[in-house]
């Protein structure tokens, strides 16, 4: 089943993909920064790549989903990531929305009607 | 300089300057975070553990592909090596098109029509090169990359250039080399080329520059090799190419005081033509030596400069 391993693992990517964004605005009601971030999403059961959470943070600030600043923490500098007030209205909608996909997608995959 | 240090230059390069410092400081925050968390765990920070966590992060060209644009037709990861290359060759093109440009001037074309005919030659072959230039990139990006990022070893990778210097190009240091070595053979006579027109030749001054001229052509070939071999050698390498800069300045200076550059082979030419080419000749020396005189500038910075301090944290 090689072949369909092939096909369904970049199946799989998109589909944690496409819940990436609700996952990180949840976790990130409170204030986390980039590696406790991912650390707490993995233990959620979403791995992400650094290299696609990062690329990810910045594209949420810039549309003032979230907001950062700048810390020092441990002989460190680090980036401290919080969502931003005005965003709490825009995550309940998404929320909703994907409670409505999940419903959906639990009908789907029930008996099919004819 | 540590291996994530290295590794965060080569990301560094690659990203954009406005938010290149926030990114790489989030980076090696992320890197530094994941090894102290494997000691807390009992796994020693060796080398073998460090590069581990590097190969995980990915290769540096992958990492800062991500925080570009995305559907190119070029992967983001090969984009500022093509505009690299694009830039030396539309560079190249100017140069020469001017040249032949100034050369016509100067033999009695119409300047109007010299530069017009410039004009449209360099754009049919900058039209030509980009062409080949993207077919070149399209290829390897499609066939050769793949395999190269798979095999990539965070140990390997070559330390950051030297504070204000563009990263350069293993191919373009390559290519630099092939030219370099023929160039030598043909001036040592141990290959012909198609060097200049039948109707004119060397003048007599170039019998009396043989040896420096051999010896600035084998600094030139010593300098690639070294570029290419030895790249962390950075103060080495300034102090090559300050040499060839210095040697490039003092021989044209010989070449303008001594000339002429050409000299008429037989009667087809006037005396007007052959001075008109041998002053455009020597326009382009002065051009040179310009150039020598800006880039010993600019590497004796280099060589002289304090050596940046490198930490892991």
């Amino acid at each position: 089943m090689t072949g369909m391993d092939d096909t369904f693992e970049p199946l799989r990517q998109e589909l944690r993909r496409g819940n990436l964004v609700l996952a990180v605005m949840l976790a990130l009601r409170s204030e986390r920064y980039g590696y406790t971030l991912r650390t707490y999403l993995a233990e959620a059961g979403l791995e992400v790549e650094e290299s696609t959470l990062y690329p990810l943070l910045r594209r949420l600030e810039s549309q003032h989903l979230l907001v950062s600043e700048w810390r020092e923490e441990g002989r460190r500098n680090k980036r401290f990531y919080r969502l931003a007030a005005e965003a709490a209205p825009v995550l309940e909608r998404l929320l909703s929305e994907w409670r409505g996909i999940n419903a959906s997608i639990e009908a789907l995959s029930g008996e099919p009607r004819p | 300089m540590n291996m994530i240090e290295r590794y965060l230059a080569s990301v560094a390069w690659r990203l954009p300057p406005p938010s290149r410092d926030d990114i790489v400081s989030e980076l090696r925050d992320d890197i530094l975070s994941r090894i102290e968390a494997a000691e807390a765990r009992g796994a020693a920070a060796t080398e073998a553990q460090i590069s581990a966590v590097l190969r995980a992060t990915g290769h540096p060209a992958t990492v800062a592909a991500r925080f570009a644009a995305q559907d190119g037709l070029l992967p983001p990861e090969a984009v500022p090596w093509f505009w690299a290359h694009l830039r030396a060759l539309a560079i190249l093109v100017a140069v020469l098109q001017g040249a032949g440009a100034l050369v016509a001037g100067f033999a009695g074309q119409r300047p109007e029509q010299a530069i017009a005919q410039a004009v449209g030659q360099g754009a049919v072959n900058m039209l030509q090169a980009l062409g080949a230039l993207l077919l070149a990139y399209l290829c390897f990006s499609r066939y050769l990359y793949p395999r190269l990022m798979q095999k990539w070893d965070p140990a390997k990778l070559p330390a950051p250039p030297a504070p204000g210097r563009d990263h350069g190009s293993t191919l373009s240091h390559a290519i630099g080399l092939v030219f370099g070595i023929v160039m030598l053979l043909w001036w040592a006579g141990a290959v012909q080329l198609p060097a200049i027109p039948s109707h004119l030749q060397p003048g007599p001054v170039w019998e009396s520059v043989f040896v420096p001229v051999l010896l600035l052509l084998a600094m030139g070939v010593a300098l690639q090799l070294v570029e290419l071999f030895a790249p962390s050698r950075r103060r080495l390498i300034a102090a090559l190419a300050v040499g060839i800069a210095v040697a490039s300045f003092a021989l044209g200076n010989y070449l303008l005081r001594h000339g002429p550059l050409l000299v008429a082979a037989d009667d087809s030419l006037s005396a007007r033509a052959m001075a008109g080419i041998n002053a455009a000749g020597g326009v382009i020396l002065i051009v040179i030596m310009t150039a020598s005189v800006f880039e010993a500038w600019q590497r004796a910075r280099q060589l002289f400069a304090p050596r940046a301090a490198c930490s892991g944290a």
